[in-house]
């Protein structure tokens, strides 16, 4: 008897378009956590010490982590559509690791796309890492539902997606970090537990009510701060500045090639957002760098 | 998904809501997605980070169609 390897685990959504349920493509690992809500039913008519966990509700939660960051745009998208997805966790076949054996654990439940975070670090492969709240029940999945294979995906060094920051909120960012290592952006959506007495069953429901985002980026700094009129890229000093304003400046996230990766090619989302935290590192014998924290101002967008 | 010229690209964009551009270069993929926008005049698009295939070296860009 073989045991299940973690890569027969695997979480599918449904493509409304294809009409088919699709696995994750290109995940690395995955958690489901199914929780009991309880409270102590214990009094002290109870003879001991012990507890009595009773069950007042139940909530599931789906997390996945992944090198396909080919779908930003339509995860950036997912999640403010503030609408839920319908997943299934499931056993695959071990000849393709996505065709699913419909296992007699799956379930498949509505949750929403409640977290997301993109890591596009210099010389790393890029990750995507997607959070899932379930809501409404868990069910048994029919035999029916249809499952497509995908093809195998790309991957996509961190250097080759930069951030580029303006120094207000007008004009089109032109120049992207100097010096940039890392990148990340995570954008979450905020659910508030709906279940009221008209709920049936214990099933907790959920329910959207704010989107927040926030950028953070990790650069060294080049000695006496020439970088910018060099190749004409955002410095420290010009981060400083930036801080020291307090205000929104507009950013953009796009694909870039050509010479030191500068060239901006098809931008995958962009926004304004105001420069909340600057952290200046100076370790004895290492380079000294900082990073630079943006909250989201506004909505972002995801238009090329 | 199969890579496809702008046109063949912009009718799967319709049929399907996405698209996989492909390329020997990034400037090759570059050209192909900004054809790929010319023809979708009056469609917003989404691009994704563009990828390599490790396997064959091909570039990868996902192109979304906004609605």
């Amino acid at each position: 008897m073989a045991t299940l390897k973690g890569q027969n685990f695997r979480i599918c959504t449904y493509d409304s378009v294809a009409a088919k349920f699709k696995v994750i493509g290109m995940a690395t690992g995955c958690t489901v956590t199914l929780t009991n809500n309880t409270s102590d039913e214990s009094t002290k008519d109870d003879v001991g010490m012990a507890s009595k966990p009773n069950t007042n509700s139940k909530s599931w939660q789906v997390s996945c982590e992944s090198l396909n960051v080919a779908d930003a745009a339509a995860m950036l998208t997912a999640i403010k559509a503030m609408t839920p997805f319908t997943l299934i966790w499931d056993e695959t076949s071990t000849s393709d690791n996505q065709t699913r054996s419909k296992a007699a654990f799956a379930r498949k439940g509505q949750a929403y796309l409640n977290d997301v975070t993109f890591n596009f670090n210099d010389r790393e492969n890029s990750t995507k890492s997607l959070q899932f709240q379930g809501t409404g029940a868990l069910e048994s999945v029919p035999a029916a539902d249809a499952t497509e294979v995908i093809a195998l995906g790309s991957y996509t060094k961190g250097q080759f997606v930069r951030l580029f920051l303006g120094s207000d909120n007008t004009a089109t960012p032109s120049k992207p970090i100097a010096c940039a290592r890392q990148l990340s952006l995570h954008c979450s959506l905020t659910l508030e537990a709906a279940t009221t007495k008209d709920t049936d069953g214990d099933w907790e429901i959920n329910e959207p009510t704010a989107l927040s985002y926030d950028i953070s980026t990790t650069a060294l700094v080049r000695s006496n701060e020439t970088i910018t009129s060099e190749v004409a890229a955002q410095a420290l000093a010009d981060v400083e500045s930036i801080y020291e304003a307090g205000t929104p400046v507009k950013w953009q996230i796009a694909n870039v090639s050509g010479a030191n990766q500068r060239t901006k090619g098809a931008v995958i989302c962009s926004g304004s957002a105001v420069l909340t935290n600057l952290t200046l590192n100076g370790p004895n014998r290492q380079s000294a760098d900082y990073t630079a924290q943006l909250t989201g101002y506004g909505e972002y967008t995801v238009a090329a | 998904m199969a890579d496809k010229q702008p046109s063949q690209a912009l009718q799967a964009l319709k049929d399907q809501g996405t698209t996989l551009l492909s390329a020997a270069t990034r400037d090759e993929l570059a050209s192909k997605f900004d054809a790929l926008k010319a023809e979708a005049d009056g469609l917003t698009l989404a691009a994704g980070a563009v990828g390599q295939n490790l396997e064959n070296g091909t570039f990868i860009l996902r192109v979304d169609i906004l609605h």
